[in-house]
């Protein structure tokens, strides 16, 4: 599988939280070569590859959504007011080029900022509510196109940087989506010891609702997250993990302790370079956290793959991380439950 | 011979930040030498002089004048982990570069500007602007050497951004501020010219402006007309009286600025002219802001300084925008007085 090129088509399509519908059509028809797929009342895709048995069912999931905006008013002049869908940044989000999705068609516009004639030395960044869109249409306008809870697409590119790296917006988490159908393309002609879903989910960016609901309809015995982590940077004493160290695996109190140490063992035993993210508190931020406690819960682990600059138009990743991921994901399908 | 758009077009995409224009100089150049009349020269500052000849000699001798260069970065310092460290070339502010990519160096390399992730920021770090010295360039370079094998210090980077049109008649690009101002001139030169006037591309107007005083030393002219972008007020948070021009009202005529006090009787000259031709102009009403006759009327024994700008929204930064109408009109005022202007 081309690892790269699967991640380029992936974070090519519209997909902000609650509208995820184009990537979701997109991504099930890249699993449909692997089992059954359906989309869900919130709207995930799920994917059933080997049908639930009595014993071990493993659900994989990553997250389909990205950060956007969303249309909260229309301004006097045209502009629009949007409020972030996901953690937007606000500390650079002045000057970014920008796609509104409206009723009938896209139209490009730029997010307002103050000339710098214009600010004083003690200024702030913007508030949430202060994001100004200007899609250079009067009221009127700019009304026949948009209407309120349209969302406004940051406008990226992708491309290589450097020795295997590729950058684009969406790699939080389309990249996390990539290693399942990496997982996936390893085991598809190998017959499984277990039940296995994947699940593309929803919604995480703004509460993880999508993991949660899906992992009550899929109710697995145990659960691997997929996210991006925190890749080491020049401003970021407290980040202990590295860009192409591969895996990061995750320990926290909501994690399951043996399921961890399993995923440990088994890319030792698979000699996939890998690396410990120590949480502490009792949350992980991710996906992980809603699935853990859904039904009548669900063993949990977490592996997140090396990310810098995340949640902007500049994410980051390794090409060969995502692939690593892959592979421990599969060799957890097929060994995880060997005592 | 390349509409106004597409010149546009072309020297918004073309890098040369201040001090470096020699690539945005030559493809003005090589359009300019094909329009008639035209005999263009580069001086020792880098300035591109045009001699446009026309049917007679003018009463007053004419320089119009527009700055090449653009904001950008100079590259500093490589770190050991192979990151660049960066100054800004002209007025750069945090809030515009966060997260944005550039290209850097010679070949244009993809640069990242780098920031930690918001979920590593504290809220402190929220409310108040990051500082610029804080922030650094990621080519994808894992060790120091590697970074130097592809960038040196004192390379430079641009913004990474496209060039396109927009809503009602708009356009969006890198550099607009003042490459609209460049190809507002390159249309005044296209045509059969009544006098003989001067038109001069400049260098380091966002460093203090040092290349338009050395043109007009050169020239040595009567009058000279600066050409530029106007930052436009009209857009969320700006109170109105901080509101210098709006973008669609057509050309901005000023009458002072923080750095000049226009020649009043061609400033009301210049007003009427454009009355009398349906021209839509603008009044600067703010005084803040500077531009290049703050130098150039101080040249030789003292130039008359005129300025007319383009309104322009979010200059220093990606990208800025401007209204196509409201260029046009400028290139419309900037032809009437050449002839207008010759004749006072």
């Amino acid at each position: 599988m081309d690892t790269k090129e699967t991640l380029r088509i992936l974070c090519s399509v519209d997909g902000n939280s609650g509208d995820e519908k184009l990537a979701a059509k997109l991504a099930a028809d890249m699993l449909l070569k692997y089992g059954k797929v359906r989309i869900d009342n919130l709207g995930s895709v799920i994917c059933e590859v080997a049908p639930k048995k009595n014993g071990r069912h493993v659900m994989l999931d990553a997250h389909l959504d990205q950060i956007a905006l969303i249309v909260i008013g229309i301004e006097e002049n045209g502009f629009l007011r949007t409020y972030p869908c996901g953690g937007i940044d606000r500390r650079g989000i002045f000057g970014t080029k920008v796609r509104a999705i409206g009723k009938d068609g896209e139209y490009i516009g730029i997010v307002c900022c103050v000339p710098p004639q214009l600010q004083d030395k003690n200024d702030k960044n913007p508030e949430r509510d202060e994001i100004f869109i200007d899609l250079g249409f009067n009221k009127e306008e700019t009304e026949k196109r948009i209407r309120l809870g349209d969302r406004v697409m940051l406008c990226g590119k992708w491309s290589d940087i450097g020795d295997g790296y590729v950058t684009a917006p969406a790699l939080d988490d389309r990249a996390g989506c990539v290693t399942i159908i990496e997982a996936l393309e390893i085991l598809k002609d190998k017959e499984l010891p277990c039940g296995l879903t994947a699940v593309f989910s929803t919604r995480e960016e703004t509460g993880g609702q999508g993991a949660g609901a899906a992992a009550f309809s899929v109710a697995p015995t145990e659960a691997i997250e997929i996210d991006v982590g925190f890749g080491k940077t020049p401003d970021t004493a407290t980040v202990h993990t590295e860009m192409k160290k591969g895996p990061m695996i995750g320990f926290s109190a909501v994690l399951d302790t043996e399921l961890t140490r399993k995923l440990v063992e088994l890319a030792e035993k698979h000699e996939i370079p890998h690396q410990c993210e120590a949480m502490g508190g009792g949350s992980t931020g991710t996906n992980a956290d809603d699935i853990a406690v859904a039904g009548a819960g669900v063993r949990t682990g977490l592996v997140s793959i090396p990310q810098q600059y995340m949640h902007s138009i500049i994410e980051k990743v390794s090409v060969d991380d995502v692939k690593n991921v892959g592979r421990l994901l599969a060799a957890f399908v097929l060994e995880g439950g060997e005592k | 011979m390349k509409t106004f758009l597409e010149n546009l077009e072309m020297l918004s995409m073309a890098v040369g930040t201040s001090g470096d224009e020699g690539a945005v100089r030559k493809l003005i150049y090589d359009e300019v030498i094909a329009y008639p009349g035209c005999i263009a020269k580069t001086d020792n500052a880098g300035n591109l002089v045009v001699s446009k000849k026309g049917a007679k000699e003018p009463k007053n001798k004419i320089m119009f004048t527009a700055n090449m260069d653009e904001i950008g970065f100079m590259i500093t310092h490589i770190d050991e982990k192979g990151f660049l460290k960066f100054s800004g070339i002209g007025s750069i502010d945090s809030r515009v570069i966060i997260g944005k990519r550039v290209l850097v160096g010679k070949n244009s390399l993809p640069g990242l500007l780098g920031s930690k992730a918001i979920h590593l920021v504290k809220k402190d770090e929220f409310d108040n602007p990051t500082k610029t010295s804080d922030l650094y360039i990621d080519i994808g370079a894992e060790s120091r050497e590697e970074a130097e094998k592809l960038v040196s210090p004192g390379e430079r980077a641009v913004f990474d951004s496209d060039f396109c049109e927009f809503g009602d008649g708009c356009v969006l690009g890198r550099a607009l501020d003042n490459r609209a101002g460049c190809a507002a001139l390159m249309e005044l030169l296209k045509e059969e010219a009544e006098y003989d006037f001067t038109v001069c591309f400049t260098v380091r107007g966002e460093i203090n402006g040092n290349g338009a005083p050395a043109a007009a030393f050169g020239v040595a002219p009567d009058i000279a007309v600066a050409v530029e972008t106007a930052a436009a007020g009209d857009t969320p948070g700006i109170p109105g009286e901080k509101a210098l021009c709006k973008q669609g009202k057509g050309p901005v005529l000023s009458f002072r600025d923080s750095g000049t006090l226009y020649d009043l009787e061609l400033y009301h000259f210049v007003t009427e002219l454009a009355e009398k031709e349906n021209i839509p102009t603008q009044i600067r009403t703010g005084i803040f802001g500077s531009g290049a006759a703050e130098a150039i009327h101080k040249a030789r024994g003292g130039i008359r300084p005129v300025s007319v700008s383009i309104p322009a929204r979010y200059v220093h930064g990606p990208y800025a925008s401007l209204k196509l109408s409201d260029a046009k009109s400028t290139v419309s005022l900037l032809k009437a007085m050449s002839k207008g202007l010759c004749e006072v």
